[in-house]
């Protein structure tokens, strides 16, 4: 078994490499089939396949742990990467750990599927970067319009706050958050349909059904597209939150344009 | 200024929530906001600012707090109604403060100009209040959340009949508790014609009625002590006796007309000087027969202090009384007392006493115990046919009362006591024992009452029986009374009530002397009252007949009377007689006609009353006499209608005070 530690760039190469001398060869390889199937049917070109791809893969491993590398994937120990020709794809079964060096995003995850320059999908994901910490049971990284949608259960931090949420969007070029369904805050204790956080202005919309508490004090609307405008910010040790009814334009206007 | 400022709250508030209320909003489905508020309730809020680092929240576009769930169907305890709202220390102890607030508890609305909480409810300053027919204002309301209580300070209310005002009230209910109160039905500006005072003053504003409880009505200086409990209405205001009072004392035949106090007299009881202190003035003896005698009274009443000094009818008058509760079961009492006339033998006296009482409730179930007992040191003098008596006097003196448990026989009850005195300058001592049962029975229109008292005494004082000298009495009294509507008799209109009653009085010493009567007295009476419309009829009938039974002196001259009255509006025509029944002056003693109509004036209705007693110009040989006369004067004033009067009939003068409040 041949372990590929294969930058996206260096995946194509090998691929038209392949595909330019052995066209046959490419179209059946396949990491469960393909090596007792060629064995078989033609050992010479199987035996040249593997010496081939010792060697690219040698030389592909050796660029994978660049240093300078943009997207840097890592198997756990003792898992597998497996590149898909056909699709493009690469998945690592047993998870792994994705660094995006562009976006100076980590995500961690049992299992992880990506195709460079358009996405990564990984289950059981555990994510940070500017934006913050991101747990979720899936998460789906559109690399072309660096997005993130994470589901099925979403946890997310980000300065002093901290929510649930069935749903999360993370637009990583705004650095803006929508977390959507049954979202439940943490830190601080809110409640509500959706919330739009602007992670850099560290202000918010939470979309009504709403609620918010602070000590014995519950604010709550029953309104479906209620907005209710938070901001916070530290002062010290301690995290002020200021809550506004009455949405300031500018906020609106910011931030409206995502509530779905 | 303050009634202004309220005022324009009011049209302020009331401009603002002229179309809809934030409460009223809240019911339309708007200011779908909520703040809910562990301890208090929920705030429905048009909207809202939170800052957590001032833990401050404003609240704005309209309020409505409510006290619980805030569920439609819940009645709340409490209701804020506001334009905006401050909520301080949101994360800790929330505090409220909110200016222009109205405050909703039952059917009170109460406006303020700012309300704020605190440890334990709300606190109103400046408001203004309305609970149907009833407004008023109030310098400071204060909610209690946890008891509910709600009590104002400096407080006034009017309805269209009644202003009270007071230090202080409380709301329980739809009534108004106030303390310290004045009420008064005069609903103009400036100084009333007459208030009354009160420690207590209820107003139910569901019934429009006014409680007053020990009042005093106040007519200029004037004071009249009122009933313990009191309604202000028309019917308690045509009772008040003003207090004139016009009385003749006859003379005892012995001192030939020379006695001061006797004759004809005139007094002023109560003319109030300063609170708490009172003039009586007056004069007895203004006809020629007997001596001319000025009156003219101090009276100061404290809680715990009494002084009458100056100059009395009868003589020169000095006494000073006071008490103080050393414990709550124990009393000290201590004066002075000169009364320098015959009729008190020239008492002069300096006492002290000491009482311990005690009251015991439910020793068995329904009952009641009272038990007393005084030991007092005295210095008395009294000057009795012209000689000096003067002692000390030492004595105690023990009182026990016993109500026994309702039982379908009726109430009994037991009193008894026992004194004795010592008199140390004569090396005398007098005792006295003292037994009377008593019974009460009750039932339907029927109702009867007996009692008896026994005395048994040596009469061993050497002062007289205006001081503390016994006598043995041994007396019984019964009486009985059927009072009620007479149904069944067909009347083809208006309403008959009737009231028969039995009385009797027996000395059962009489028996010691041969020319006094058993049965001191046996009165039997029938009254009725009929009335349809506005036309009233009265008749009545009375017999006296102890001395006809026995033979022998009683208390009273056996007769016959009758007398029938018809009154419509203002106009009143009556007819009174009474025959005798003595045999030596058998025959009719009274035969009079009386009447009395209304001469109205513009400013004022006169209804003259004249009463003219023709017996003896029937039956005898003299002229007829006017046997009774009075003038009604009635002004329609701010007041309502007020009635002064005076009759003299019957042998009695009165005057009285009313007013009328429904014209």
């Amino acid at each position: 078994m041949v372990t590929l530690y294969v930058e996206q760039r260096f995946a194509k190469l090998l691929s038209d490499l392949l595909f330019d001398e052995e066209r046959f060869i490419v179209a059946e390889m396949h990491p469960e089939c393909v090596w007792g199937k060629l064995l078989l049917m033609n050992p010479t070109i199987c035996i040249r396949y593997a010496l081939t791809l010792l060697c690219v893969g040698a030389l592909l491993t050796a660029a994978a742990q660049d240093e300078f590398a943009a997207l840097v994937i890592e198997p756990l120990p003792g898992g597998s990467a497996v590149y898909d020709i056909d699709t493009g794809y690469t998945t690592l079964a047993d998870g792994g750990v994705i660094r995006d060096r562009e976006s100076d995003l980590s995500i961690t995850g049992s299992f992880i599927r990506y195709q460079e320059d358009t996405f990564i999908q990984v289950s059981g994901a555990v994510a940070d970067g500017p934006f913050g910490d991101l747990e979720a049971a899936q998460l789906y990284y559109d690399r072309v319009s660096e997005t993130i949608r994470a589901s099925d259960g979403v946890s997310f931090g980000t300065g002093n706050i901290a929510m649930s949420s069935q749903e999360l969007f993370l637009y990583l070029s705004e650095n803006i958050a929508l977390a959507q369904g049954e979202v439940e805050g943490s830190m601080p204790p809110l409640s509500g349909q959706a919330l739009v956080v602007d992670i850099d202005e560290q202000d918010a919309l939470l979309v009504g059904p709403y609620s918010y508490q602070d000590g014995p004090v519950t604010l709550s609307s029953d309104s479906a597209g209620e907005l209710l405008a938070f901001a916070w910010q530290q002062v010290g040790e301690e995290v002020d939150f200021e809550v506004r009814s009455v949405v300031p334009a500018e906020l609106r206007t910011r931030l409206e344009p995502y509530i779905p | 200024m303050k009634a202004i400022f309220l005022s324009l709250l009011l049209i302020s508030l009331g401009t603002a929530w002229a179309q809809t209320s934030p409460c009223e909003a809240r019911a339309q489905g708007e200011l779908d906001l909520r703040l809910e508020v562990q301890g208090y309730g929920v705030a429905f809020v048009g909207d809202l600012v939170f800052d957590s680092n001032a833990d401050r929240a404003e609240l704005f576009n309209g309020v409505c707090f409510v006290a619980g769930t805030g569920a439609g169907a819940e009645a709340a305890a409490w209701q804020i109604e506001a334009e905006q709202m401050v909520v301080e220390n949101v994360s800790g102890a929330p505090s409220f403060v909110a200016d222009g607030a109205m405050l909703t508890l039952g059917g009170w609305q109460i406006v303020t100009s700012r309300l704020r909480s605190d440890e334990t409810g709300f606190v109103l300053t400046e408001s203004s209040f309305i609970n149907q027919n009833i407004q008023g204002r109030a310098a400071s309301v204060r909610y209690d959340l946890e008891t509910g209580d709600t009590l104002l300070g400096e407080v006034s209310a009017a309805s269209p009949r009644y202003r009270v005002s007071g230090a202080r009230a409380q709301l329980i209910g739809d009534s108004l508790i106030f303390e310290d109160a004045l009420a008064t039905t005069c609903m103009c500006e400036g100084d009333e014609l007459y208030v009354v005072t009160a420690p207590n003053v209820s107003f139910d504003l569901v019934q429009e009625r006014v409680v007053i409880r020990d009042g005093v009505l106040e007519i200029g200086n004037v004071d009249i002590s009122l009933a313990e409990e009191l309604e202000l209405s028309e019917e308690a205001l045509r009772d008040v006796e003003f207090p004139v009072v016009i009385e003749y004392i006859g003379d005892d035949p012995s001192t030939d007309g020379s006695r001061e106090g006797t004759g004809l007299g005139i007094r002023v009881t109560s003319f109030r000087v300063a609170e708490g202190v009172s003039v009586e003035v007056g004069a007895t003896g203004i006809d020629q027969a007997y001596p001319l005698s000025g009156i003219l009274l101090l009276h100061v009443k404290r809680p715990n202090l009494r002084i009458d000094i100056g100059k009395a009818a009868e003589g020169f008058q000095a006494n000073v009384a006071a008490e103080e509760a050393l414990l709550p079961w124990l009393d000290i009492d201590f004066g002075v007392d000169t009364e320098l006339w015959a009729a008190q033998d020239f008492l002069q006296q300096g006492y002290v006493g000491v009482t311990a009482h005690e009251q015991l409730n439910d020793l068995l179930p329904g009952d009641s115990f009272s038990v007393s007992s005084r030991g007092f040191l005295a210095l008395s003098r009294q000057v009795i046919d012209g000689t000096d008596v003067r002692s000390p006097r030492l004595g105690n003196t023990l009182t026990l009362d016993y109500v026994f448990p309702d039982t379908p026989a009726g109430v009994f009850g037991v009193a008894a006591g026992a004194e004795l005195i010592y008199y140390p300058s004569y090396r005398a001592a007098q005792y006295g024992v003292q037994f009377a049962p008593r019974w009460r029975y009750a039932t339907g229109p029927f109702s009867a009452n007996a009692s008896y008292s026994l005395l048994l005494t040596n009469a061993a004082s050497p002062f007289s029986e205006s001081l503390d000298r016994l006598e043995d009495e041994s007396e019984v009294n019964a009486t009985a009374t059927v009072l009620g509507p007479l149904t069944g008799i067909g009347l083809p209109t208006g309403s008959l009530d009737g009231q028969a009653t039995a009385n009797t009085r027996l000395d059962l010493l009489a028996r010691r002397a041969d020319d006094e009567s058993l049965v001191k007295e046996l009165t039997f009476g029938v009254s009725g009252f009929y009335a349809t419309g506005t036309a009233v009829l009265r008749p009545s009938f009375e017999v006296e007949v102890a001395s006809l039974l026995t033979g022998v002196y009683a208390d009273a001259d056996a007769f016959v009377s009758g007398d029938i009255s018809f009154a419509v509006p203002a106009i009143e025509v009556g007819l009174r007689s009474r025959y005798d029944l003595e045999p030596a002056t058998r025959g009719f003693d009274q035969l009079e006609l009386r009447t009395s109509f209304p001469i109205v004036l513009p400013a004022v209705t006169l209804t003259p009353f004249i009463a003219l007693d023709s017996a003896r110009y029937l039956f005898g040989t003299d002229s007829a006499v006017i046997a009774g006369h009075g003038l009604e004067a009635a002004f329609k004033t701010c007041c309502g209608t007020v009635i002064t009067a005076y009759r003299q009939s019957g042998g009695e003068f009165t005057t009285s005070f009313s007013v009328k409040l429904s014209e």
